[in-house]
């Protein structure tokens, strides 16, 4: 481009108006919002996730909401959301949690989803001294050093491999085997699965098998060779289809069990009515019990046009940030370094059970000492930090995975 | 014993598989010295469009793997056509990079269009039949079949055919063939049609026999690539007998061995063929003339 000193001039205008205006804007935004409280959502909103991200943004929404209309915060402040997409990628995750830290300024980020994007995002909270909310399953968020800044709320693969045990001794099953995809998820859910199956007196062989083969005949044949009731998968949905595939044209009898994203709807359309009957996912499923989760539940469903159950997640969302503006009232600061605090406070026992963001705000300021009980889970911390939700199971029946019943622990 | 030959079968149909894509490898190979690393996105590419077709009207399952063929071979045409043959005479690794561009762009263009989560041809899943205590799925009887059929008149083609005599004369000297009046640009362009046909039905195979991601033919590259060079670059019976060895190896390892060692278990065996045998199985040796 030729640089003309006509040119020239129309861009030094353009850059200055620019510059005046947009310094105006923050001065002017920053007056208006200063008594915000300026939440980050950070959900997987496209690709591999973009099934579950719009629900539990829309859950936080949610809540968010709620708490406005009970009158906000810390003497009436308002909450405000600054939404991003993680793109369900920790590199884009990573660039998404820096915006929402260094240019809105928030100190909380709600939502994160698949354990690569929450570890990714792990140490810039930590640094940012930000408080993260998420739903991703790997054993290391509960092992790191976390210091209350990270929270996973929607169930370790621990959690998932412990409730497949305890489904399958519930059965009665006394011989299983287990499938493990060669990764820290499948190989964490086999050893919990064995673990809680052995210790009630049953016995249990892992197969360990590497993805993305054309064939798995080798693999099912030596989970077979020990005479199982049941085989339990700690898998994903491709190599399940597979599997389940090969097994069926085998004709060994046998039950299977799953996680529910392996296990799902997606699953029994690939494999057809016939090969799929009989087979039990496990997953997790809201607070049926809560007062409040007959109305959370049309609340979502009018909104995303899906049924409740297709996103689990969705209800966690809520839970978090509820659970954040409880413990943000607790602690009287809407400073992460000071509400992180109280996280565990406000929501895990002892306390008074509440359900409802009003009457938990209302007990808060009256001094009780309250244990949140959300419409995604019960939102209970363990030592290492971690909130499990309820379990249930579904068994394909027809062509279709119904909802079973819940699973005890 | 009924284990072990059971566990045989097994790698025998996934050796079939692997060597119906492993030979379009090798043509290509053979005629073009360059590894069109492309190759194994055509079988993906093979595998969506007989879905679409399969889906979106009434037609027979055979007659939609049929027109992903052909679409296939097309492809293959047309990406000699629009690739390689401008990089002819340039060195390999020119034309390797170029089909690995190929490649992606195929891939991504095929999650543009279906995005990436998994997609199944709406196939019936059929029992096994026993014979002599032996489990056969009647979909492996079919594809070993099959590969055993195409095999036998590929190789018949190639070696009594009018078009198997220009082959071997353009792989072996293009410039003396030209001179000896073989039409040397329409071989090497029936070589890619036949190329891409073989790409299309291992996709084609192998979708019906697991799922369908864009990443379908992506893992069989490993696979068909050490079937080729274990059986011997350009050998077409060599190639099948590789990707059977590759097949069964990988089975009988995953059965006795270990599950995740398989692929171990095969780079063994190709790297002690190679060490008693450079040429691989079936090969020729290079000579220089």
């Amino acid at each position: 481009m030729k640089l003309t000193r006509r040119r020239l001039l129309e861009s030094g205008a353009a850059a200055g108006a620019f510059a005046m205006s947009s310094a105006a804007g923050i001065r002017l935004t920053v007056a208006q919002e200063a008594e915000e409280i300026r939440i980050g959502t950070l959900c997987p909103i496209t690709r591999a996730g973009s099934v579950f991200g719009p629900g539990i943004q829309r859950g936080i929404q949610f809540a968010a909401d709620d708490i406005n209309a009970a009158g906000g915060l810390l003497g009436g402040r308002k909450i405000r959301l600054f939404n991003e997409d993680t793109q369900s990628d920790p590199d884009s995750a990573v660039r998404a949690a820096k915006k929402l830290i260094e240019i809105n300024e928030t100190e909380t980020l709600l939502g994160t989803w698949s354990s690569g994007v929450t570890m990714a995002i792990a140490p810039i909270a930590i640094e940012g001294k930000v408080v993260n909310m998420n739903v991703s399953g790997t054993t290391d968020l509960r092992t790191m050093d976390k210091d209350e800044w990270i929270w996973p709320c929607g169930g370790s693969n621990i959690a998932y491999g412990k409730m497949m045990g305890e489904y399958a001794i519930a059965q009665g099953y006394k011989n299983a085997s287990f499938l493990a995809f060669n990764n820290p998820s499948g190989i964490t859910l086999g050893e919990e699965f064995k673990k809680v199956f052995v210790d009630a007196g049953g016995t249990c062989e892992v197969v360990v098998y590497n993805p993305n083969q054309p064939s798995y005949r080798a693999e099912l044949t030596r989970a077979l060779a020990s005479g199982p009731e049941v085989i339990a998968l700690g898998s994903y949905l491709p190599d399940t289809t597979i599997l389940l595939k090969e097994w069926y044209a085998m004709g060994e009898p046998v039950d299977w069990v799953g996680p529910i994203w392996a296990v799902s709807p997606a699953l029994i359309e690939a494999v057809g009515a016939d090969a799929a009957e009989g087979i039990v996912s496990i997953g997790a499923v809201p607070n049926f019990d809560s007062p409040a989760f007959e109305s959370f539940k049309e609340r979502y469903e009018s909104a995303m046009d899906q049924p409740i159950l297709a996103n689990p997640f969705a209800a966690i969302g809520y839970d978090m940030m509820i659970t954040c503006a409880l413990a943000m009232e607790a602690a009287g600061s809407s400073k992460a370094e000071e509400f992180r605090r109280q996280i565990r406070a406000v929501s895990s026992p002892p306390g008074e059970k509440v359900y409802t963001v009003a009457e938990a705000l209302e007990a808060v300021r009256a001094g009780t000492e309250i244990d949140y009980e959300g419409v995604g889970g019960n939102m209970d911390f363990d030592e290492t930090g971690e909130a499990k939700p309820y379990f249930a199971y579904w068994k394909a029946e027809g062509g279709t995975l119904n909802l079973k019943g819940p699973i005890e622990s | 014993m009924q284990l072990f030959i059971q566990t045989v079968w097994d790698g025998i149909s996934t050796g079939a598989i692997i060597a119906l894509v492993a030979v379009g490898l090798s043509l290509v190979f053979r005629i073009s010295r360059f590894i069109n690393v492309a190759h194994v996105d055509f079988a993906t590419v093979a595998a969506y469009v007989t879905l679409l077709v399969a889906g979106s009207t009434a037609v027979a399952f055979p007659v939609a793997a049929l027109v992903g063929i052909g679409a296939v071979m097309a492809l293959g045409l047309l990406a000699y056509l629009l690739v390689y043959r401008r990089l002819a005479g340039e060195r390999s690794i020119s034309l390797i990079i170029a089909s690995i561009g190929v490649a992606f762009f195929l891939r991504y263009l095929v999650t543009f269009i279906w995005g990436s989560n998994q997609l199944a041809f709406d196939l019936p899943v059929l029992r096994s039949i026993r014979v002599a205590g032996i489990r056969m799925a009647p979909f492996d009887i079919a594809i070993i079949a099959t590969t055993l059929v195409v095999f036998a008149g590929l190789a018949l083609v190639l070696r009594f055919g009018a078009f198997g005599r220009s082959l071997r004369a353009v792989a072996d000297n293009p410039e003396l063939a030209r001179v000896s009046g073989v039409a040397v640009d329409r071989v090497v362009k029936q070589m890619w049609l036949i190329g891409s046909a073989f790409a299309a039905v291992g996709g084609i195979a192998l979708a019906a026999k697991t799922v369908i991601t864009p990443y379908l033919g992506w893992h069989l590259l490993v696979p068909a690539f050490a079937a080729m060079i274990l059986g011997g670059i350009g050998s077409v019976g060599g190639t099948l007998l590789g990707a059977l060895v590759i097949g069964v190896v990988g089975e009988l390892a995953a059965m006795y061995w270990l599950p995740t060692y398989r692929l171990a278990a095969t780079f063994g065996v190709l790297v002690l063929v190679l060490m008693i045998r450079p040429q691989g199985l079936l090969g020729k040796r290079e000579v220089a003339r």
